[in-house]
């Protein structure tokens, strides 16, 4: 990775929505978690300022260590054994977001599209993009999230009046009569803890054109990326029910389908599925990318990508491992509970530790950094 | 450093073999008229017979008191040399040399004058509405319809001469001010660097000097018509002309100006919005139509609406090949179709409209062998290909590398492929300036001419990805 | 290393072709189903599919008259293997996206959907807006097999009647994800639409070809107790359902013609026939058309009743005017409007009371406004609501307003000079 490469903060906030979005719209897990009826939404929205909690243990860092990525600043703080294994957890972590949504990419498309297609073609063909993507750079994919941004949220937002007939509001209604706070904020936490995005900030750092304004650049996007996967969730709730909701794998899909206007425009999923496949290549690219970078710094080699193709066909081999004997949507675990450890781990405790490792070595730290 | 001497025979000789007894160097020896022995060599038919035999040779001869020579020739662009090598790179390129016994100094006379195409209206590039003139072979012609469309005197060529055997004029030409300095820099230095035999024609120098030579996206622009130049010039950009060839290169070319012709800028806003967002438009069809096709038609079925599906599935009953396979076939033969139609001698040119209508169309869909819907679909690729003709290199190729992935994997195959194009695309530098721009990054001053194109009297500033200091156009505005 | 990268790339690539072209599958060997039929027999389940056939459309010759559909039926214990059952008996592979509905065996519906219904929203191919339809009176297979359209597919000639339902409000096209969204509600229970068969009545030279001495109706609709079909109601029932649940669009109301005006208590005929008031077991008849009709319901708790309010506010324009009254007079408008309201209110209180009193359901979705409204009580009541909502009280308030009166105004019967 070459930290000459600048992306600016426009490009970087966009990015971010997107991959917060492309989770929202295709299998919407946030459906699923308490209080499990009409609030959904609300739980939703109280989900932004858990989120901004958990991550400001690395927001802190990444702002006194602002022309480091995350795992070099880590080796920083914790020396250099320490820190060595910190970073290659920290690729591991990568990886493994990088394998699940590989993995319920696949499943996805042999679901709704493609049920003969074998797994290892399905899941071939987004690494070998990927991979290509990752080969080209960190400003091709910032740039290819500015140019793909727009289209995907002008899909999200025509499609609602396309289909405003099948829409129905009033399912929303009573709003908080059924559930009690307690339940909000259980189900704002779980939802907190779906998103390791701020990793991908916390990597970008470096290369940000404005990076005093990292702050802004991580509220903007949890606000607007929050805002725009709670749209998807209330067109979908309205649409189609709430039970209806919860029980659907896909429910925006299923509502895409619904679009019916004057027996013209109808059918149209097909650019749904464009908009999706599209969101889904740059997330699994960002990842890969940052999974090899970080893997480069651990090898204190700047070059980053001699390590793309090996670690994209880790990445296709063990997803294939995982997927041909599990369903990952459908059925919650293990690739939830996986996720769910991974992110408590990666996001919350070592940057916590990290955190106070710093505060105490803090002069000797400083020192270091000066040099 | 080979000095001339001021023996007249010995340059004699030593041009002679320089240039092998060439036939078609013609040598004159004569006597001043104070006795002096002069010889001058040129190529026939490269100068001005008239002007050599009136302002030279008959001054020269009826010379009667012994002045310089300076006095004697009446030609304004007389100039002295002392190496020999000089001498004969001037010599092939239209000048007169003329030795004179006694004297270590050669005099050349430029007296080019050479048969060259008239000035016409390009074929390739025809407008509506604009100035019709094209580029000739030329160099000094080019040079001159630029100048006059940018009469101000910042404007500056600066020649170089590459190509060993072929010595080929080359001209760069910027607006001092207004141009881009490192693209200027770098320019110059890829044009040092060039080390070859040859350079026919402008796209030698192009494939030689530009960024990316692995990718199809062309980051160097050619055009062949004056007013087109000089509007990217006083955007900043840097023009390089070749002599003997129509087509002059622009330097730094973006994604952008493959949509943009001379003629939105010459008819008013709301028109020029509506063709170029029909430019990208058919920009998409023409690389996505036959994929999509195919992979809706084979994947898909159930996102094609009921009635046109009826009709589609009737049209393919009987039809012995698979879609992939008669979508690669049709796009194969009007590949054909269009090569032979290049390259064909014009008296046949109705036999082939002919036959490829008629095979084609007609009689394929009626034999059974294709189905008719995929013939549409074909022509509809054709007929929008040829709206940006600049880019029909990468359209071609990657609309069968699409076409491939729609037949193996559907839509999302043709998603991915789009998506990697349009990533490939983006991640090009053409001489330091990002392809991707006003698009991304996103440059609001150049997005006023992305697809809406908006007032002239709008555009105050230069886009910013290509200019970086003279920012301001309308004097008016300029803050001191 | 760019070596490496091809190499692999070239990999993949063969691996791709080796393995064969996998989902592919052409036009040519798909069954397109436009129709089906779904019965129980016992324990069995029969489908029954009504299927394009394509002739190949070479210069564009269209079919001359002869069928181009083609039926299956086949068996199995659930419709998925049913479904799959077919490939043995037939050449194609059926293929559900295009299916535009799905008939329901009287039989089936009485012994419930839920079983069979799991499939129909599980597989991906089976789209969501295919519209339901029970079969009334007969099996659903009895019904298929013709259609007495212009269409000749059933499946398309049912979908265009079912879309058209607006020109009359008597039937209700419901597609399954509306079912659903009712079945999962707790304070709705489900209606589906009706399809039946019913005799033709047609002079014996007409259509000499037409062999065919049935046509389809979908009047009328299908009650249900979540997914137990309970019993049906009958067009003009149907009508007032559909006001109730505020979709009624561009229908018309017929009623008969007042004699009386309102306001001056005075006969509203004029002209000749004014002296034959004796004749009124001649029944004259209004047809007033709906421009736009909008109701609004509201649950009320009044001395610990619940009430139900219905308020309907209609637009129309008057169609036809069987009689001759003056339909340029204010007084005449304002009567017929009168007249017109009482017949929109009758048909709904006919509705509300077939619900109420033989099927005690709540079809209307009362119980979700009584949820939204006071959501503590609703949690006592949830479960009792349908004996509940049998009991209680309604009031409907109809509003009507004729806007326009066709391009005449005068009464039809009127001679020069009067």
């Amino acid at each position: 990775m070459n930290k000459s490469e600048k992306v600016s903060s426009y490009q970087i906030i966009l990015l971010l929505i997107i991959y917060r979005l492309v989770v929202a719209f295709s299998f919407m897990p946030a459906v699923n978690v308490s209080p499990g009826n009409q609030d959904i939404w609300i739980a939703v929205v109280l989900s932004i300022p858990y989120t901004i909690l958990f991550c400001l243990p690395i927001l802190f860092l990444s702002n006194k260590f602002n022309d480091y990525t995350l795992v070099e600043y880590m080796e920083i703080i914790f020396g250099k054994f320490l820190g060595k294994v910190i970073g290659l957890f920290y690729t591991f972590v990568f990886l493994i977001f990088t394998i699940a949504y590989v993995s319920i990419l696949a499943e996805i498309l042999d679901s709704t599209m493609y049920p003969s297609m074998p797994t290892i073609v399905t899941i071939s063909i987004m690494l070998i993009t990927c991979s290509y993507i990752s080969f080209k750079g960190l400003e091709p994919i910032a740039r290819g999230a500015e140019v793909f941004a727009p289209f995907i949220l002008t899909v999200i937002f025509i499609f609602p009046m396309l289909g405003f007939n099948n829409l129905d509001f009033k399912v929303l209604l009573p709003i908080l009569k059924d559930s009690t706070f307690i339940d909000l904020n259980k189900g704002a936490i779980e939802i907190a803890l779906k998103f390791a995005d701020v990793l991908i900030l916390a990597m970008v750092t470096p290369n940000l054109e404005k990076k005093e304004k990292l702050n802004s650049i991580f509220i903007k996007s949890v606000f607007f990326g929050v805002l725009a996967s709670n749209f998807v969730f209330i067109i979908s709730l309205a649409a189609l029910g709430i039970e209806q909701t919860k029980h659907s794998n896909f429910p925006f899909f299923t509502f895409a389908r619904l679009i019916n206007v004057y027996d013209f425009i109808q059918r149209i999923e097909s650019i749904y599925v464009i908009s999706w496949v599209t969101g889904n290549i740059g997330k699994t690219s960002g990842y890969l990318y940052f999974s090899t970078v970080s893997f480069a710094q651990i090898l204190n080699k700047k070059n980053n990508s001699k390590y793309i193709i090996p670690l994209a066909l880790v990445t296709l081999i063990i997803s294939l491992i995982f997927k041909d004997r599990n369903s990952v949507i459908g059925v919650n675990e293990p690739l939830q509970r996986i996720l769910l450890i991974t992110i408590l781990i990666s996001i919350i405790i070592i940057p916590f530790i990290a955190l106070i490792v710093y505060l105490l070595r803090r002069k000797k730290i400083n020192v270091d950094v000066k040099e | 450093m080979i000095l001339i001497s001021k023996r007249v025979e010995d340059n004699k000789t030593f041009v002679l073999d320089s240039f092998n007894n060439t036939s078609d160097l013609i040598h004159y020896e004569f006597e001043t008229n104070d006795n002096k022995k002069v010889i001058i060599f040129y190529i026939e038919g490269f100068i001005d017979r008239d002007l050599l035999d009136r302002d030279i040779v008959k001054p020269m001869i009826s010379n009667k008191e012994n002045r310089d020579i300076k006095k004697i020739i009446s030609i304004s662009n007389l100039s002295e040399v002392y190496e020999i090598k000089e001498v004969i790179n001037k010599i092939s390129e239209g000048n007169v040399a003329i030795f004179i016994n006694g004297n270590s100094i050669a005099y050349l006379v430029d007296l080019k004058k050479w048969e060259k195409r008239s000035i016409e209206e390009p074929l390739a590039e025809s407008v509506v509405r604009g100035p019709k003139e094209g580029f000739v072979e030329d160099i000094s012609s080019n040079r001159n319809l630029l100048r006059k469309k940018i009469k101000s005197n910042n404007l500056v060529f600066e020649d170089y001469v590459i190509g060993e055997q072929t010595r080929t004029k080359v001209s760069i030409a910027y607006v001092n001010g207004i141009v881009n300095e490192d693209v200027l820099n770098e320019v110059r230095k890829r044009l040092n660097n060039i080390d070859t035999d040859a350079i026919l024609e402008s796209g030698y120098i192009e494939q030689y000097i530009e960024d990316n030579k692995a990718s199809m996206f062309p980051t160097i622009g050619n055009t062949q018509k004056p007013d087109v130049v000089a509007g990217k010039i006083l955007e900043g950009r840097v023009a390089i002309f070749c002599d003997g060839s129509p087509h002059v290169l622009t330097v730094p070319r973006l994604f952008i100006e493959n949509i943009q012709t001379s003629e939105d800028y010459y008819i008013r806003p709301h028109y020029a919005t509506f063709l170029r967002s029909i430019r990208i438009f058919s920009l998409f069809l023409t690389i996505l139509l036959p994929g999509v096709y195919v992979a809706l038609q084979i994947f898909h079925q159930e996102m094609i609406p009921t009635v046109l599906l009826v009709s589609m599935a009737g049209a393919r009953e009987g039809v012995p090949l698979p879609a992939a396979i008669e979508a690669f076939l049709m796009i194969i033969m009007l590949e054909l179709i269009k090569e032979s139609g290049i390259r064909l001698p014009r008296a046949v040119g109705s036999a082939v409209s002919i036959v490829g209508a008629l095979v084609l169309g007609q009689a394929a869909v009626q034999a059974g062998i294709v189905s008719a819907p995929m013939v549409i679909v074909i022509a509809v690729t054709a007929i929008a290909e040829f709206t940006v003709s600049p880019l029909i290199e990468l359209l071609i190729l990657h609309r069968l590398v699409i076409l491939f992935l729609g037949a193996f994997a559907g839509l999302y195959g043709v998603t991915c492929g789009l998506v990697a194009l349009i990533v490939g695309g983006l991640s090009l530098n053409s001489f330091g300036v990002s392809y991707g721009y006003p698009i991304a990054p996103i440059g609001k001053k150049g997005l006023k001419d992305f697809v809406i194109r908006f007032p002239l009297s709008s555009f105050i500033f230069r886009p910013k990805g290509i200019e970086k200091t003279n920012m301001v156009r309308h004097t008016s505005r300029r803050k001191k | 290393m760019k070596k490496k990268f091809i190499l692999l790339i070239s990999i993949l690539l063969l691996i791709t072709i080796l393995t064969g072209c996998w989902g592919a599958q052409e036009l040519n060997t798909l069954g397109i189903v436009s129709a089906t039929g779904i019965d129980i027999e016992g324990d069995e389940i029969i489908t029954t599919f009504e299927i394009i056939k394509l002739n190949p459309s070479l210069g564009s010759s269209r079919s001359d008259g002869s069928k181009n559909v083609r039926y299956i039926q086949t068996r199995g214990k659930t419709i998925f293997e049913a479904l799959r059952n077919t490939t043995l008996v037939f050449d194609r592979r059926i293929y559900l996206s295009h299916n535009q509905v799905y008939i329901l065996g009287e039989e089936l519906a009485k012994k419930g959907l839920t079983p069979y219904f799991d499939f129909l929203q599980r597989d991906h191919e089976c789209r969501e807006t295919a519209y339901l339809l029970v079969s009334k009176g007969s099996k659903a297979y009895e019904i298929m097999g013709f259609s007495s359209g212009v269409e000749d597919l059933q499946g398309n000639y049912i979908r265009d009647m079912l879309k058209n339902n607006k020109f009359t409000s008597k039937s209700v096209p419901i597609n399954i994800t509306e079912y659903f969204k009712n079945y999962y509600d707790a304070g709705i229970q489900p209606v589906v639409g009706v399809i039946q068969k019913k005799e033709k009545k047609y002079e014996k030279n007409m259509e000499m070809k037409n062999k065919d001495k049935s046509i389809l109706s979908v009047e009328g609709a299908a009650v249900f107790n979540r997914e137990k079909l309970v019993g049906y109601l009958n067009g003009e029932e149907t009508r007032g359902y559909n006001y109730v649940r505020n979709k009624v669009k561009d229908g018309i109301i017929e009623f008969p013609t007042p004699s009386i005006d309102i306001s001056k208590n005075t006969l509203l005929k004029i002209g000749s026939n004014v002296n034959n008031i004796s004749n009124l077991d001649i029944k004259e008849f209004t047809v007033v058309e709906i421009i736009k009709s909008i109701t609004k319901n509201k649950v009320e708790i009044e001395d610990g009743k619940i009430i139900l309010k219905i308020n309907v506010k209609t637009k129309g324009m008057l169609g036809e005017e069987q009689s001759n009254i003056d339909v340029s007079k204010d007084e005449v408008i304002k009567t017929l409007e009168e007249a017109c309201s009482k017949e929109i209110k009758k048909q709904i209180e006919k509705a509300l009371l077939k619900a109420q009193k033989e099927y005690k359901i709540d079809i209307f979705g009362f119980g979700n406004l009584f949820y939204r409204k006071y959501p503590k009580d609703w949690k006592k009541i949830k479960d009792n609501w349908n004996d509940i909502f049998s009991e209680v009280e309604f009031r409907v308030d109809v509003k009507t307003d004729i806007i326009r009166t066709g391009i005449t105004n005068i009464p039809s019967d009127s001679l020069k000079g009067e």
